[in-house]
């Protein structure tokens, strides 16, 4: 679950096709106008994708996609997205893996649901982004310093410890592994804080913490047939 | 009231406010809160993101700890705490691979989970189990004149439907217009505040906060009041880089325990309401004075009748394979080869398509040549083919009854997936069918004379034509129509696409046709109540209701109106849906058949609520005259006639557009239905053809939303299939009568008939705007000054791929087609069947489409599906056609299946009142019953409830029964 270097970012499922469009790029550098292949060949595809996004629970109504966009058309976040919710949706289903990782679409959806209640075909939208979201992480496949999975990261972690979150620490330990100067930024914010009482940095915990390890440890360990 | 009470870690940090508040709210009110014992973090959001398990698993010992506590209800403040508890429990109960992980992963630390606790928001118990009076009494501050934009968030309406409406949620509403707050109205409140963007993304999530914070204060809210604990960090502690980037637009954001503390008059200080950043100030009002607001008899088992096998039997067995329909899943020469070896079947085959001609003609030559005397065919449904086949067995000489089908399509090959399996039923299947043959007799068919008489029902065009084609055909037609004209929808349009003729020119001489046709009885403004009988002899009852006024007398000389006492015209019309007003005596529309005025007794002055008064000078009488033809004591009705075929055209329903709050018809004046449109558009609607507002604005830019209530699997799953051309015409009109911009918003364009197409294309050189996109809302917030005051579309223009705000001043719906509310109800009056959607079911989507499974009982138009009206028009002719196919050969062929007397009959008289059809009489002399044949419709409940089993069926016979069961039974006998 390392993030990846930018440059592995680039190179997340090249082909010998990019590869030669890359060099045709390099050509062309010399051109005004900047070109980038945006054609897709069947070798970009990972055949399958779609259809283990869809086995996953509450994914499986993606095959009934009409590509209305009242996805899009309702999400507070269409308008910074790259790809729009609906075109994630045609882009998994059509087995682009590595467009739909890389896309920042999935990092923007903030979990409001809004998409969900509204697909006409009742395509679950917000699970189907929380299962790229888990997917991304697992592949590396994010910006560096990205705070979005770096703020999962840190949130898993201190469960995995203390059981509970204490947000303010949890606030401070993702501004130090991303970006600590956006954190002097905010310095208005955690004044205000501070004058409404509302800064501590006590860790919150429960009494059994040790149970939490041992209940996701189970999540990850199947049992087996005995050795 | 004792609760469990799941804080989460808000509560305890940032949005530690919401606990400060809630917490002597509750007690205040009674409800003892005890905090759930070693919770944890709920796992939410940010956790979902990386294992959706684990976040279950998370969520699940909470539930798990609640659960062993005792108490069975949890309550959860924080909104995204509500939603993951909700969450995991819907996936416990839906996935059960979901469930092993979570039960494997609780027994680790020694808990399990039942599934029970239930998981409530702190609004639904304030307003379910304490109730808004019970918080009123406890009001002493009351909240006067502080204005309050209720924010609700996202995930305690959303994705899961719980204690509130998705769309417009209004539980905090309520309770604090209870505290006496005012609510302005926000059309923000599901809105999402930016979650965790606003410290990952800020560029996304301040704009958010922005946008909340901006509308908010528009609409002149004192206060946003918040269920979440986010929302309020959000809307809160950000207010410097909203200011600093948006100006000054920053509204307090507090929760809405803090407004119920204060009203309850609770210290300010216990409300917590000193960790706002941005301060909420609120002075009551001086406190107001001293009144608070304030067995039957067992049956021996029969016996399995030994069958003695005739050795005179040979029987034909046909195995079809219908090309793959049956071939791919059950092995057709398998159970040829099968049946063949089976007593009694001197000839067995498998053949590709047993209903083709070259498939009848085998059987008949077969019968011949090998001297058949009985024919099994295993193929479809009888429904389908069981004609095709009696037909061809008896142009083989054979009696038609000794044949005998079986259906390994519908019953087999369609729906089973293991082909070894569907084989094997194949054979079962066939082997009791040859074991009923074998005992099957041949039965003289009854010849039942027809009555010419139609009756139609309902008087839209497709009633009309089918009325018309029968009455020049000679035939006398009784047109039954619930409204006061004939007409239907089509007389309430404009134009009609894709010819744009007046809808009215092409009509109303087909209604005054109708009006004044020697053969046909034509009956508004009634219904059927009561349908008896059979194909060539229905006995139906109809209502008459009154319109006070006597139809023979009236002349339509409107004189009346003109008189009535109310001078000017305030009633909606209904004609006109509503736009324009009408008198209490009034004629719906000038082209109206017939040409009768009728009294609303609900707004009549001689009346009060409908019931006669006679109190009004009645100058509608004097008016009248001579004609007399005013009958204010005029009564319901019940007429009864005799018929041989029905036609049941009772069209459709407009989709009821308030079941899609989101488009905001009812809460934004500009929104028309597609219907409201046409009488606005037209020459002789309320407007007299001009494009006025309701708020009497001119518009000058339109939006036209396809597929309202069609396409939609929260609605009505099915394409409307008329609503991509008549929105085209809409467009096209608007655009004629306004010189409007007008954009219509599609998911695609259904356009498949005679010029349709080229119409599409000619819209487009109008420069009418196509933009492909389902509209997600209409609402009324800006976000620009272009913006304000219009209603704006939000939308992805998908094939431009971007999402668009498009600002308009008129929103037209077109709203799909959907059953009429009462379509089961005429279902059961004329013993017809419904489809999934409501309409009613045609005998065969293909080859029978205007016959139902009723004999003498045809459909035609929108009653059976959506469809235009040249379509209608078409299936209304069909439809006639068919009922005069029957009439004019003057009898039915009526199957054998009629019930007998076996002579051990009792005379116990039990039969005689279970008879729909009153066939059975009582024999004094013989002291038996007896069944007089031309009434028995063989329906066998005589049979079936004879306590001495001395009724018998032709074509159903007790040992034909038992054998076929037996056959069936065989491999386990």
């Amino acid at each position: 679950m390392k993030p990846s270097s930018a440059a592995s970012l680039d190179t997340v499922g090249q082909t010998a096709q990019d590869r030669s469009d890359a060099r045709d790029a390099r050509d062309h550098r010399r051109s005004p106008l900047r070109i980038e292949r945006t054609i897709k060949y069947e070798s970009d595809r990972r055949v399958g994708f779609g259809r283990e996004v869809m086995s996953v629970p509450g994914c499986e109504q993606l095959e009934n996609c009409i590509q209305c966009g009242t996805c899009s058309g309702v999400c507070p976040l269409s308008i910074y997205m790259d790809h729009s919710p609906r075109q994630v949706m045609a882009l998994t289903r059509a087995d682009f893996r590595d467009e739909v990782l890389r896309s920042h679409t999935i990092w923007l959806c903030a979990s409001c649901y809004s998409c969900t209640v509204e697909c006409p075909q009742q395509i679950r939208i917000t699970d189907i982004m929380y299962e790229l979201k888990q997917r991304a992480i697992s592949a590396g496949i994010y910006p560096r310093r990205f705070p979005i999975p770096v703020l999962a990261h840190e949130f898993t972690r201190m469960v995995r410890k203390h059981g509970r979150i204490t947000e303010l620490v949890l606030v401070i330990r993702l501004f130090l592994k991303t970006d600590w100067l956006a954190a002097l930024g905010n310095w208005r914010l955690g004044l205000d804080l501070m004058r409404t009482g509302r800064f501590s940095l006590l860790t919150e915990r429960i009494k059994h913490h040790g149970d939490i390890a041992k209940m996701l440890d189970a999540v990850d360990h199947p049992p087996g047939p005995a050795p | 009231m004792k609760l469990s009470y799941f804080p989460g870690c808000s509560l305890k940090g940032l949005g530690r406010a919401y606990e400060e508040s809630l917490l002597p709210v509750m007690r205040h009110l009674g409800v003892e809160l005890v905090e759930l014992d070693d919770w944890n973090c709920c796992g939410a959001t940010a956790y979902m993101a990386v294992d959706e398990a684990k976040a279950c698993v998370l969520a699940a010992r909470n539930l798990a700890l609640a659960e062993q506590s005792g108490r069975g209800q949890l309550m959860a403040p924080c909104a995204a705490c509500y939603l993951v508890l909700n969450k995991t429990k819907h996936y416990f109960h839906d996935y059960p691979a979901m469930k092993a992980t979570i039960d494997r992963a609780l027994a680790a630390v020694g808990l399990s989970y039942a599934g029970d606790t239930a998981v409530r928001h702190p609004l639904d118990i304030l307003l379910n189990d304490i109730g808004i009076e019970a918080i009123r009494q406890k009001v002493t501050q009351p909240l006067k004149g502080l204005k309050v934009a209720t924010y609700y968030g996202c995930q305690i309406v959303r994705p899961y439907a719980t204690f509130d409406d998705q769309y417009n949620p209004t539980s905090m509403d309520r309770l604090l217009e209870a505290l006496g707050a005012t609510i302005v109205r926000y059309p923000l409140k599901t809105k999402c505040c930016g979650g965790s963007l606003t410290g990952t993304v800020p560029a996304a999530g301040i704009r958010m906060v922005y946008i909340l914070h901006n509308e908010a204060r528009k609409r002149g809210a004192d206060c946003i009041a918040t269920v979440c604990p986010l929302c309020q960090f959000n809307l809160d502690a950000y207010h410097a880089q909203v200011r600093s980037e948006y100006g000054e637009v920053v509204v307090p954001t507090v929760y809405f325990s803090q407004l119920m503390g204060l009203a309850f008059g609770l210290p300010e200080k216990q409300l917590g309401l000193q960790r706002a950043a941005v301060p909420f100030r609120w002075r009551p009002a001086p406190p107001p004075h001293a009144h608070l607001t304030l067995g039957r008899n067992p049956v021996p088992a029969p016996t399995l009748p030994m069958v003695q096998l005739n050795p005179e039997i040979r029987i034909g067995f046909y195995v079809c394979h219908c090309g793959h329909n049956i071939a791919s899943m059950v092995d057709c020469p398998e159970v040829a080869g099968y049946v063949g070896r089976l007593p009694g079947v001197v000839l067995s085959r498998d053949y590709k398509y047993m209903c083709s001609d070259p498939g009848q003609e085998l059987i008949q030559k077969d019968i011949a040549e090998f001297q058949l005397n009985r024919v099994v065919v295993a193929s479809c449904s009888p429904l389908l083919h069981e004609h095709t086949f009696r037909a061809a067995v008896a142009a083989g000489g054979l009696n038609p009854y000794l044949f005998h089908m079986v259906n390994i399509r519908e019953h087999d090959s369609w729906v089973h997936t293991d082909r070894q399996e569907a084989t094997a039923k194949a054979k079962a299947l066939a082997r009791a069918a040859i074991r009923r043959a074998t005992l099957a007799r041949a039965l003289p068919e009854r010849q039942v004379p027809i009555n010419p008489a139609v009756l139609v029902v309902g008087g839209g065009i497709a009633g009309i034509h089918a009325a018309l084609t029968l009455a020049q055909a000679g035939k006398h037609v009784w047109l039954v129509e619930r409204e006061p004209s004939i007409g239907g929808h089509m007389a309430r349009f404009d134009k009609t696409f894709p010819t744009l003729d007046c809808a009215a020119c092409i009509l109303t001489p087909k209604m005054s046709a109708v009006g004044s046709h020697p053969n046909i009885t034509l009956w508004s403004y009634s219904d059927v109540v009561q349908v008896d009988g059979f194909v060539g002899n229905f006995t139906v009852k109809v209502r008459r209701r009154p319109r006070y006024v006597n139809e023979d007398l009236c002349t339509g000389c409107q004189e009346c109106i003109g008189n009535c006492i109310y001078k000017e015209a305030k009633f909606p019309d209904e004609f006109n849906e509503g736009l324009g007003k009408r008198k209490p005596i009034h004629i719906p529309f000038p082209q109206a058949t017939p040409q009768v005025v009728l009294i609303d007794p609900q707004v009549c002055l001689n009346f009060k609520r409908g019931v006669l008064t006679d109190r009004c000078k009645k100058t509608c009488v004097e008016a009248c005259g001579d004609r007399k033809a005013i009958d204010f004591t005029q009564k319901e009705e019940v007429k009864e006639i005799q018929v041989g075929t029905i036609i049941v055209a009772t069209g459709f329903k407009p989709f009821d557009v308030r079941r899609v709050p989101q488009y905001g018809y009812g809460t934004y004046p500009n929104v028309y239905t597609a219907l409201e449109v046409e009488r606005l558009v037209n020459a002789s609607g309320p407007t007299a053809g001009e494009v006025i507002l309701r708020d009497g604005r001119r518009p000058s830019a339109i939006a036209i939303i396809h597929c309202v209530g069609s396409r939609d699997k929260k609605t009505n799953r099915w394409c409307s299939r008329v609503c991509c051309m008549y929105s085209m015409k809409l467009a096209h009109l608007l655009k004629e009568h306004s010189g409007a911009e007008l954009y219509n918003f599609y998911i695609d364009i259904r356009a498949p008939g005679k010029g349709y197409e080229e119409f599409y294309d000619k819209l487009n050189e109008e420069g009418v705007h196509f933009i492909r996109g389902r509209v997600g809302e209409v609402t009324d917030w800006a976000m620009i000054p272009e913006e304000e005051g219009k209603l704006v579309i939000r939308v992805e223009d998908t094939l431009a791929g971007v999402v668009r705000r498009i600002p308009v001043d008129m929103v037209v719906l077109a709203t799909g087609l959907e059953p009429h509310a009462d379509a089961q109800d005429v279902r059961r009056l004329f013993n017809m069947s419904c489809g999934t959607e409501g309409f009613f079911l045609e005998r065969h989507p293909k080859l029978a489409p205007v016959n139902t499974f009723t004999d003498g009982v045809f459909i035609a138009g929108c009653c059976q599906g959506p469809r235009d009206i040249p379509d209608t028009v078409a299936q209304a002719g069909a439809a006639a056609a068919e009922a005069l196919a029957l009439i004019d050969r003057g009898f039915i062929m009526q199957e054998p299946n009629t019930a007998y007397i076996l002579d051990d009959c009792s005379g116990c008289k039990s039969c005689i009142p279970l008879c729909p059809y009153t066939a059975i009489a009582f024999d004094e002399a013989t002291g038996k019953a007896v069944i007089n044949e031309a009434l028995c419709k063989g329906c066998g409940t005589c049979v079936g409830s004879c306590p001495s089993g001395s009724i018998g069926q032709h074509l159903f016979e007790d040992d034909e029964v038992f054998s076929e069961i037996a056959g069936l039974l065989a491999a386990y006998l």
